[in-house]
Parts: structure tokens; C-alpha cells; sequence
């Protein structure tokens, strides 16, 4: 898939969560990875209520200290399409616990800072494995997915029914429905019709 | 000055000197066909063993001067001319000479000539410390190459130009590692090759980066080309483009540079000439080297947005490329028999049958992930474009290779 994406899973009630980042519902379904919404929210069984960005680099300007005084706070962004990036952070108490992240370098394959929890070396050990076995997948870009995982119960690309909704922050214009129309050649060629 | 005119008294001293500055000022007026001169004599002479008293440049220059005021004088004088059949070749034909001649060609073109410039400068510090004056001593040195290489274009024609090929491929050769230096990037296993449709389009791409090129030339230049010199440009593009996937601008630009100057040729009715086209995908080489330095710095300079962009772009010209259609609205999930993916892109057929299940990946680091891997072995339309460094510095290699300023065809 090409994603390049980011989300923040907070331990709290959705409304919560929505309020102390400022966003609000549109009641309309999303589906993350799709680009069809910018943002959207669902809320998991386990109590942690995941916010979903098509923007890669939009977990790393919210403030998950602040955000942490609701509950644990879960960030996690990847990329599949160019350095095969992935990080996952958890912020706890308004101070950052661990941080794991990857990229498709020498010097970056597994970066960690902080005492991750216990899934991470099985988790590590494993896609080392995998990886001196087989070097034309990048494996090790999982790992920081599916430590998120093990920590909330959510991955992005797994089938798992969750529903999404889209939302939108406070301030910004309601987008306005446009009506599907044919654009000339070069407006179909860069995906624009 | 020599030993044997510091032995004479000091009256006919300077006598010989008043006498050679009024020979090497007729031979500078003279120029090079006294050099000619003075070369074809002396290549006569060791044919046929004959002594020359002309030991130094500055000697040859005297006596080719001396040839051209008065041949039968001279030859009378200090060349005596055996009796030697008239079909008999007046110059070396020894292996040696051809491969000496070959060499020198060589040199000349991997230095764009400016190998004689360094060797006539360092030979006329020996004449200068033989008291020369330096500035005389460089202007004959000089003049004495050009003689020299105009020697060897006359008689030595074919070994020249095989040595100038040669020194033009070592040059061509050298500039791979500098290119090189930064890292274009290698293709993962799992990158889906180009169609025929797709090449057939290439060329095309490269035909009018090539036809643009020409035309640019024109309006610089202020004139209008032939339809022969346009044809020729179209073709060089064309070939440009098609080695310009391997990735290497240097290469492109030489093929560029070879293949408009020939087509070029044939086009206008005139003999193909190998000495242009060598020139011309040398000149092609470092054109394309210094653009794909350049493309390879843009893609690596880039932001990520800007080369995901960049990689979704080049998948959709190749859709188009295969005829097919890139569907528009966002993109939607793809089941796999674990989890799914979300594709880049699909496509549509011409029939409006489901064309592929496109990834676009840009840069060296770009792999497939586990899911994609997935993806690639369960969907048998999923197709995986991986856009590198590389292929930018190629593509902007042969822009400024077919762009450059180099395309004066000769006029008839």
C-alpha cells in the first residue's frame, strides 16, 4: 500500500480526546490511507481512541505531553513509499517513556530510545530473522507498527472492522462537496478528474 | 643557443642570430604550412635516410621557411633529394608511427586537445633554458603540434582517428565514477519492467526533447535548421532516451551526441563524419555526466512529500504510456487473505476492463514492506514502480545534452 500517514492513540473517551485536540465530527464514514479525509477517529474496545492523519508529520507537532494529561498517549507514523520510515513513541505523564523507530538506512534500521515494553525484542528478534533471511522485503518496518500493536490493540492495515470517522479541527471551513466532473487529458494524466 | 653557434666568433654569432630571428619572424608569418613543410621534408628524409640539418624546432621552422621561399634552393641545399620512385609513400609507415600517431590522437581527444598545449609548454621551458625566448619558444612549440597533427591527419588518417575514438571511449569511461559519486540508486527485485509500449514511448519522450533541443539551438542562434538537421536531433533524443535507462546521464548524452551528428550527416547528403560524431558524444558525455550529477542531487534534495509525488507522477505517465487510464477519486482498500493495502493508484484499460494495481516508490531506500510483499505475490496485476536518483540525473543528463550549445552542423 502507500501510505504515509500518522496517528495518535489516546487512552481516554473519544469526546475527550477530540476536545483537547480541537477537532470536531462530520458524521461522515472515513477510511484511513484513502486521502478521502484528512482526519479521522475511531474508538477501540480496550478504551484508547485512535486519530488518524493522512500527514505524516502531524504526530510530531501535536502536543502528546499535554494530550498525556487525558491518559497514555500512542504516536506512530509510517511510510512505505520512499525511506521506509516508522517510529512509535509513548508519552506517559507528559514525558516521552520509549521511542522506536526505522528506516530503510544502515545507520537506521532500528533506533531505540527509552525501555520499550516486553513484546519489543520478541518483536525485533523475529523480523531479524526475517530480514537476514529474505533482504528484499524490508521486515524491520513492522516493527514499530505491530509494538503499537501490542500496546493498543490497533494497526492500520489490519482487517479488523474498526470503523472511522472523519473529522475536522474546530477552525477549519467545512469543504463543500464538488460535483464529479471530466477533466481534459492532462487533468486525468495527474489525477485530477 | 646551440653549442655549435657558441663556437663560431662572436662577428658570425651574431650574424646567425640577426639570420634565425628574421627566419622564425618569416616562418611565424608563414604559419603552419611552413610547419607542413618542414614535417613532410623531414619525414622524406628518414624514409630515405637522408640527413636534415634541422635538429631543433626552431631548426625545422627555419627550413621549412627556407622550403617555402625556395624549394628548389632548399632541396638543392641542405635535403638531397634521392632519386626514389615516384609511387613510393613520402612518410613512415611503420606500425610504430601508426600507433605513435594513434596515441597522439588519443591524447588529443581525452584532453579536448589541451594535451599539446601542456606538451608544447613543457618543451618550450627546454628550449627557453636553452635560451629561447620563452614566449617564442611556446608560440613555436605550439605551432610545431598543429603541424604535427595536421601531419598525422594527412598521413596517419585512420590511426588518428582510431587513437581520438579510443581517447574519447577512456573519457567517456572516466566520467562514470565522478557521476557516480552520488549514489543513483539500484532497482528492487520487485520493480515491474517497462513494455515495449512503454520503450516506443520513451523514445518518443527523448525524439522531442531532442526536436525542443534543436529548435532552442535555432532561436539562440538566430537561423533555421534543415529538415535533415531536425531529423537528426529527433533520432539522437530518441537513442538518448533508450540508454539513458540504465541510469547514466554520461552515457546518454554520448549516445545523444553520436547519433545526431551522424543522422544528422546522412540527412543533409553529406559523408557521415566519425570525427564529428566522436566529438560530438564527448562532448555529449560531460554534458550528461554534470546533468546527471545534478538530477541525482535534485531527487536526493527533495522533500518527502515532494518525491512521493514525484513517484505517483512517474506511475501515472507510465499508465499512460501503456495506454492505459489511472483512475481518478481516492484510493480505496484491496483485500489481501491477511489484512489488505491501500494502493497508490489503479488503472483502467481501454476496455474499461481493471487495468493494474499500482505502488509507486521513489528513491534509493524505497522497498516493499511485509504487506506489500503480500500484495505482490496474491495480486497477479500488482505492479510496482520504483522511480531512482538515478533516473532523474539520466533524464536531466539528456536535457542538457540535447540542449547544449554544441549543434552547428556544418553548412554544405
Amino acid at each position: 500500500m502507500g501510505w504515509m500517514c500518522s496517528w495518535v492513540g489516546v487512552r481516554a473517551p473519544q469526546a475527550g480526546v477530540l476536545e483537547a485536540l480541537d477537532f470536531v465530527r462530520t458524521g461522515e464514514p472515513a477510511q484511513p490511507g484513502s486521502r478521502g479525509a484528512r482526519f479521522s477517529v475511531a474508538e477501540i474496545p480496550d478504551g484508547w481512541t485512535i486519530v488518524f492523519s493522512e500527514d505524516f508529520e502531524w504526530v510530531g507537532r501535536i502536543d502528546a505531553a499535554a494530550l498525556s494529561a487525558l491518559g497514555d498517549v500512542l504516536g506512530c507514523k509510517f511510510e512505505d513509499k520512499v525511506d521506509m520510515a516508522t517510529a512509535a513513541f509513548l508519552v506517559r505523564g507528559g514525558r516521552e517513556i520509549w521511542r522506536v523507530e526505522h528506516e530503510n538506512d544502515p545507520d537506521r534500521l532500528v533506533v531505540v530510545r527509552g525501555d520499550p515494553p516486553p513484546p519489543f525484542e520478541t518483536l525485533r528478534d523475529a523480523l531479524l530473522r526475517q530480514q537476514e533471511e529474505d533482504d528484499d522485503v524490508d521486515y524491520l518496518h513492522d516493527l514499530p507498527l505491530d509494538l503499537a500493536k501490542a500496546v493498543c490493540g490497533f494497526r492500520v492495515d489490519d482487517d479488523d472492522g474498526l470503523e472511522f470517522e472523519a473529522v475536522r479541527p474546530r477552525n477549519a471551513p467545512v469543504e463543500a462537496a464538488a460535483a464529479a466532473k471530466k477533466g481534459g487529458f492532462l487533468a486525468r494524466l495527474f489525477g485530477k478528474a | 643557443m646551440t653549442d655549435r653557434r657558441k663556437t663560431k666568433s662572436a662577428g658570425v654569432i651574431g650574424d646567425i642570430d640577426t639570420w634565425m630571428r628574421a627566419r622564425q619572424a618569416e616562418v611565424r608569418r608563414l604559419g603552419r604550412d611552413a610547419e607542413a613543410a618542414a614535417h613532410e621534408a623531414w619525414g622524406r628524409a628518414a624514409r630515405t635516410g637522408q640527413s636534415i640539418a634541422a635538429s631543433t624546432s626552431s631548426e625545422v621552422k627555419q627550413l621549412g621557411a627556407k622550403l617555402m621561399q625556395a624549394p628548389k634552393a632548399a632541396n638543392s641545399g641542405q635535403v638531397k633529394r634521392p632519386a626514389v620512385a615516384p609511387e613510393k609513400p613520402a612518410h613512415d609507415r611503420s606500425a610504430r608511427a601508426q600507433i605513435l600517431a594513434g596515441a597522439r590522437g588519443a591524447q588529443d581527444a581525452f584532453t579536448f586537445g589541451a594535451g599539446d598545449y601542456i606538451y608544447a609548454g613543457a618543451r618550450a621551458l627546454g628550449d627557453a633554458a636553452n635560451g629561447e625566448n620563452i614566449a617564442d619558444a611556446i608560440e613555436d612549440r605550439i605551432e610545431t603540434e598543429r603541424a604535427r597533427d595536421a601531419f598525422d591527419r594527412k598521413y596517419y588518417g585512420s590511426a588518428r582517428t582510431t587513437g581520438q575514438v579510443v581517447g574519447t571511449g577512456a573519457q567517456i569511461a572516466l566520467l562514470g565514477p565522478a557521476e557516480g559519486l552520488i549514489a543513483g540508486g539500484a532497482r528492487i527485485p520487485q520493480a515491474t519492467r517497462l513494455i515495449a509500449r512503454e520503450v516506443s514511448a520513451l523514445g518518443g519522450a527523448g525524439a522531442t526533447l531532442g526536436l525542443a533541443g534543436q529548435a532552442a539551438s535555432d532561436r539562440a542562434e538566430g537561423r533555421f535548421s534543415s529538415a535533415g538537421d531536425y531529423l537528426g536531433a529527433a533520432a539522437g533524443g530518441a537513442v538518448g532516451a533508450l540508454v539513458g535507462r540504465r541510469g547514466e546521464g554520461r552515457l546518454a548524452g554520448a549516445a545523444e551526441g553520436a547519433t545526431t551528428s551522424l543522422v544528422q550527416d546522412l540527412a543533409n547528403g553529406r559523408a557521415p563524419s566519425l570525427d564529428r560524431a566522436r566529438t560530438a558524444a564527448g562532448d555529449g558525455a560531460v554534458l550528461g555526466a554534470m546533468g546527471g550529477v545534478a538530477g541525482r542531487v535534485l531527487a536526493d534534495g527533495m522533500t518527502m512529500s515532494a518525491k512521493e509525488a514525484a513517484g505517483e507522477t512517474v506511475s501515472r505517465l507510465r499508465t499512460a504510456a501503456r495506454g492505459d487510464r489511472t483512475l481518478a477519486g481516492p484510493k480505496t482498500r484491496q483485500k489481501l487473505k491477511t489484512g489488505y493495502t491501500v494502493p497508490d493508484q489503479r488503472s483502467v484499460r481501454p476496455n474499461g476492463e481493471p487495468g493494474d494495481i499500482i505502488e509507486s516508490k521513489f528513491g534509493r531506500s524505497s522497498k516493499l514492506s511485509h504487506r506489500q510483499t503480500q500484495a505482490f505475490e496474491q495480486l497477479p496485476n500488482y505492479r510496482v514502480d520504483q522511480t531512482l536518483p538515478r533516473d532523474i540525473g539520466a533524464a536531466a543528463g539528456l536535457m542538457a545534452s540535447t540542449h547544449s550549445d554544441r549543434r552547428n552542423p556544418p553548412r554544405p
